[in-house]
């Protein structure tokens, strides 16, 4: 509220200051100083798994009687993180433009191949544990349950917003705020994944 | 060759030094790349919305 002096019995008047735009919504600010800080993390445990490559060699990388990664499926899972991504930018631009039914729609989607991404990837260390690659059984095991399991738990949580920003959709109460804020995540979350796939299971 | 890091993750082995280094690297510029980002995305939006109309143009002074 502004204050200006009155010219003719000298008190002060009270105006409302005009509706100003936030620069950019707080949550989304949030939630990209969170990302920031992720991406530290990521970091982290990218350059150890790096360098514990490297001082290894190729034959202890994985050792030669450790189970090989599931290389081909989980390219196919990839694939559908990727589309699940996709899906959600859909619904982002969807409900921009007012089609709320479509955004709905596009984002419960984006969370089904979410959800199926990671039951893939949990049946998949399923198998991988049954083989006998646990988290204790050597450096290679430990880096990958470490890496694709902070991921897999970031995925989850990320999962977690985007069934809770569906339900509010269905209910009418969602904000392009709140789609902003959970979108920046879950593209984190589906922009590291490639990464770690090339590092992890490819390279 | 002697150890230049922590004897868990082998950065002491030769082979491993390229990658010590690089990765040393990345990581030390990684975080000002990070907050020089968000810092340049932000005031991208401020000169967005200052050129944008107020929310309710009928109120105000």
């Amino acid at each position: 509220m502004a204050s200006v002096m009155n010219a003719a019995n000298g008190l002060a008047v009270t105006r409302p200051r005009p509706a100003r735009r936030p620069v950019v919504p707080s949550a989304v600010l949030a939630v990209l100083v969170l990302v920031a800080a992720e991406a530290m993390f990521f970091a982290g445990l990218t350059s150890a798994f790096l360098v514990g490559k490297a001082g290894a060699g190729p034959l202890l990388w994985p050792p030669l009687d450790q189970p090989r990664l599931p290389v081909a499926t989980t390219a196919v899972n990839t694939l559908v993180l990727l589309a699940s991504g996709v899906a959600l930018a859909i619904g982002q631009r969807a409900f921009a433009r007012g089609r709320a039914r479509s955004a709905r729609r596009a984002v419960t989607l984006s969370l089904g191949l979410g959800v199926a991404f990671v039951v893939v990837q949990g049946s998949e260390w399923v198998r991988l544990v049954g083989y006998g690659l646990t988290m204790t059984s050597s450096t290679f095991g430990s880096f990958f349950y470490l890496l694709v399991g902070a991921h897999a738990l970031h995925a989850v949580g990320a999962l977690v917003a985007l069934g809770w920003l569906a339900r509010s959709l269905r209910q009418g109460h969602g904000s392009r705020d709140v789609l902003g804020a959970v979108g920046a995540f879950w593209y984190f979350v589906v922009g590291l994944w490639p990464v770690l796939y090339v590092l992890v299971y490819v390279w | 060759m002697g150890v230049i890091g922590c004897a868990m993750c082998v950065a002491g082995l030769e082979a491993a030094l390229p990658w010590y280094v690089a990765t040393a690297v990345v990581m030390s510029v990684l975080p000002f790349a990070l907050v020089g980002g968000l810092a340049l995305w932000v005031r991208r939006h401020a000169k967005n919305a200052a050129t944008a109309p107020p929310l309710d143009s009928t109120r105000g002074d």
